[in-house]
């Protein structure tokens, strides 16, 4: 009966789990549990634990992955009329363009950005 | 003396009398569409106290207190960068200069969490230590642990705010510390304006509350949408969509801030993304 009891325990466990994966391409939103925190913690610790959570936190949003040289070369460079590239690091110190940056790509000179390596969003601390 | 432009209301052509200001605004934005374009001069004719429908004691917020304004219309780049005061394609009238990852529809703007910002070469020193403001219409009701936009050199806000942090307050700076104030939804028009050295006035969906935060001397840092300029660094960004956004360089008082709130929310209705 306790192990009856362990595997519907665990079964659950593996079902709350894959229903919380955020999906492709959704900004990071805040559970209950982050509210509750929150309302527990000053703002300044809130920060600090939102930190170190974001590390941790399994991020799905794709990006477009670049080298430092081509970040240096699309800097503030004009991809769609009034639109600037502005390359970014993620967590781990990586380069990159966001989507959006890609997809409205317009002018001939860049169309090569459409072309780059996606990979998978990591927040900075 | 009146611009004349010319709208098409149900199939019929007829003749529309447009203030300066928004003629100016259409001519650099490229902007045709009746509706944008009603709503437009009504925004500007309302600022200006030329149409009292939103504001009866007819303010002149346009003269008296508005630096900087943008409508967020049109649904590109080219047509949300534009200062509705001064529509000039120059940093030095205002233009937003939008960097990284960006949504431009309908429904205004909206940057992309990673790399979207714009630059509005303000710099709150352009507004006054005691008579600094801004104002926004957010269409995001939830929480985001982000400021909206803000200018910091230290560890405290020094001008700009979150809107609805997930402890369901907003945090609100005007060339200070920050005031927190209860606020469980963070979509709406929002206004702040500093009427003394130690006191600034917070309008969130047309309630106000003051607030003791003495003022500091303002930077000399651009101000950022949608992201945190630190000390000349730009992070932190938002993914909230904005359906307007200004700075004010002259106290309002609260009956000039509900009017301001009373115009932008007709202005949101009349683009049907009022929220």
């Amino acid at each position: 009966m306790k192990n009856l009891l362990l595997i519907f325990a665990l079964t659950l466990l593996v079902v709350g789990c894959t229903k919380t994966e955020v999906q492709p391409t959704q900004p990071v939103t805040y559970s209950k549990v982050d509210v509750t925190l929150s309302k527990m913690l000053t703002k300044e610790k809130y920060k600090v634990l939102h930190a170190q959570k974001s590390t941790l936190r399994k991020t799905v949003l794709m990006v477009y992955s670049i080298t430092e040289a081509q970040a240096d070369s699309l800097r503030m460079q004009e991809f769609a009329p009034d639109q600037y590239y502005w390359p970014v690091q993620d967590c781990n110190g990586n380069w990159l363009i966001t989507e959006e940056e890609v997809s409205q790509t317009v002018f001939s000179q860049w169309l090569w950005v459409k072309n780059l390596p996606q990979m998978e969003y990591c927040e900075p601390v | 003396m009146k611009g004349v432009g010319l709208g098409i209301f149900n199939h019929k052509t007829i003749s529309v009398q447009f203030d300066p200001a928004a003629v100016a605004f259409f001519a650099a934005t490229g902007i045709t569409d009746p509706t944008i374009q009603a709503a437009i001069n009504f925004r500007v004719r309302s600022f200006k106290g030329l149409d009292t429908t939103y504001n009866a004691p007819a303010y002149n917020l346009w003269d008296g207190g508005i630096f900087v304004d943008y409508p967020y219309v049109g649904g590109t780049g080219t047509t949300c960068k534009y200062n509705l005061k001064n529509p000039q394609n120059t940093d030095g009238a205002f233009r937003i200069t939008f960097t990284g990852g960006n949504t431009f529809n309908a429904n205004g703007y909206t940057g992309n969490g990673v790399s979207g910002s714009g630059n509005t070469h303000v710099q709150p020193d352009d507004l006054g230590q005691n008579t600094a403001g801004y104002y926004f219409y957010s269409r995001t009701a939830g929480t985001e642990n982000k400021q909206c936009f803000t200018v910091q050199t230290g560890g405290s806000d020094e001008f700009g705010l979150y809107r609805r942090f997930s402890d369901n307050n907003a945090y609100v700076a005007c060339n200070s510390g920050e005031q927190v104030l209860a606020n469980a939804d963070g979509s709406g028009f929002f206004v702040v304006s500093r009427f003394a050295s130690n006191m600034f006035n917070t309008m969130i969906r047309g309630t106000n509350w003051a607030s003791a935060q003495v003022s500091a001397a303002p930077t000399g840092l651009d101000i950022p949408i949608a992201a945190k300029n630190l000390s000349g660094v730009i992070s932190s960004f938002s993914v909230t969509n904005w359906a307007s956004f200004g700075l004010l360089s002259q106290t309002l008082s609260t009956q000039q801030m509900t009017v301001l709130t009373n115009i932008d929310v007709q202005f949101q209705t009349m683009l049907s993304r009022n929220v």
